[in-house]
């Protein structure tokens, strides 16, 4: 009866781990690579920023990019670059206040995942329309809605900071990354399906009381 | 009692109006520029490099090597860059194939969008009629999350017939092409979520009915 159910909890799970494979075997070798350089002596410290560009005229190419494959340079816009940058602009405070906003981002995705295997389990063990069940969606969306304010909060600090930083002839610093709106989504779906179990809840209790 | 269903149900939309709001923005922004281009390319009788533009993402081969580099303004230098998304003018002639699939795919993409808003608003009012938990509204759940699962595929196919065409036509040295991060996976983790939902609504009421049974 469960197994549709947990075919898809099982593919999510697969999905997840595999993006989570993905990142760490894309992430080792720049770990490496950074760990040696920061092992090497009078390398100067730099930050890496992740800068969204608009062009200001959206018809004009004025730069241009070399294409290996017919040997020529080809029109180019950029809409997103990585800096190197070693001014290092981003203030002390920023910075305590982006890892402090980091570490609560991981930990709100923790809770959540565990919240969802919870969730599982209890429809796994035929325990579906109940009021432990309306709080666990209550939580996972509230959460949701917590890590997007969080990730709005610190992805707005950094495009501050790019702002300040960074500008290059013809572009604009835009706020595309600030916007998280996958968790915004997903958050409100969650406390909606929350309210739905609710008023059937609700609807279960008057009936049983009717009878 | 659906005080706080409808509410949320109003912020849903709100948001979705307000994506679908920055795509007419952006869609307007393109429709301007394009007419700007075509202008010109009447009146100067030349080519805007505008007309083939492709948007690539890029995967840098070596993250320690910064070999690209930009202008800026704030401290008067070229800073070290690597590059992660471009938008190119690049020729291509594509097949009368690649061309219909692209328009198919782009077309029933918008079509299952249009119709999981449809179920969604249809599944709303079914609520709202306290008509929760029976067979329809799982039917409505299980054509909600395959909509939005055929139009992530729809998307997807359109941007696999590109990076077809795209990878045999550019290189860039030091990186490679890396397409898949121009999807947004929104729609299949909707779909996927409408489909559980729709799974634990059926369980409940197969277990609902084997009570009635019992009684």
């Amino acid at each position: 009866m469960k197994l549709k159910i947990n075919i898809i909890c099982v593919l999510i799970f697969i999905a997840m781990a595999m993006s989570l494979v993905n990142s760490f075997a894309q992430g080792m070798p720049d770990f490496l690579i950074g760990f040696q350089e920061g092992s090497r002596e009078n390398v100067s410290p730099y930050m890496i920023r992740f800068v969204n560009l608009s062009p200001e005229d959206a018809t004009a190419f004025k730069d241009s990019v070399y294409n290996a494959s017919d040997g020529k340079l080809i029109p180019a816009q950029y809409r997103s670059v990585v800096f190197h940058d070693s001014n290092m602009t981003f203030s002390t405070v920023a910075e305590i206040v982006s890892f402090f906003l980091i570490f609560i981002l991981l930990i709100v995705i923790i809770v959540q995942l565990v919240i969802f295997v919870k969730f599982v389990s209890a429809v796994n063990r035929s325990i579906i329309f109940d009021w432990s069940n309306v709080a666990k969606l209550r939580w996972i969306g509230t959460l949701m809605l917590i890590s997007f304010a969080v990730s709005a909060i610190l992805y707005y600090l950094h495009y501050l900071d790019d702002v300040t930083s960074v500008k290059i002839p013809g572009y604009t610093v835009n706020t595309i990354d600030v916007w998280d709106f996958n968790s915004l989504i997903l958050g409100l779906g969650a406390l909606l399906m929350g309210e739905i179990f609710a008023i059937g809840l609700r609807l279960k209790e008057e009936q049983d009381l009717t009878i | 009692m659906k005080r706080r269903l409808n509410i949320l149900c109003l912020l849903v939309l709100l948001v979705l109006s307000y994506s679908v709001f920055e795509s007419l923005y952006e869609f307007g922004r393109g429709f301007s520029a394009g007419i700007k281009i075509a202008m010109n390319t009447r009146e100067k009788k030349m080519e805007n490099p505008a007309v083939n533009m492709k948007m690539i993402a890029l995967m840098p081969k070596d993250f320690s090597n910064f070999s690209d580099s930009v202008y800026n303004e704030k401290t008067h230098s070229y800073v070290p860059v690597l590059y992660s998304q471009l938008l190119v003018s690049l020729k291509s002639k594509p097949t009368v194939w690649s061309m219909l699939g692209v328009a198919l795919s782009s077309l029933f993409e918008v079509l299952s969008i249009v119709l999981s808003i449809f179920i969604f608003v249809k599944l709303v009012i079914s609520i709202n009629k306290s008509d929760i938990f029976n067979w329809k509204n799982v039917r409505r759940l299980r054509w909600l999350g395959g909509a939005l699962i055929f139009s992530f595929l729809c998307s997807a196919i359109s941007v696999c017939i590109n990076s077809f065409e795209l990878f045999s036509l550019l290189s860039i040295p030091g990186y490679s092409l890396h397409l898949s991060e121009l999807l947004s996976i929104l729609t299949l983790v909707l779909g996927v979520v409408s489909l559980i939902v729709g799974e634990i609504f059926a369980i409940g009421l197969r277990l609902k009915e084997e009570q009635d049974l019992t009684i």
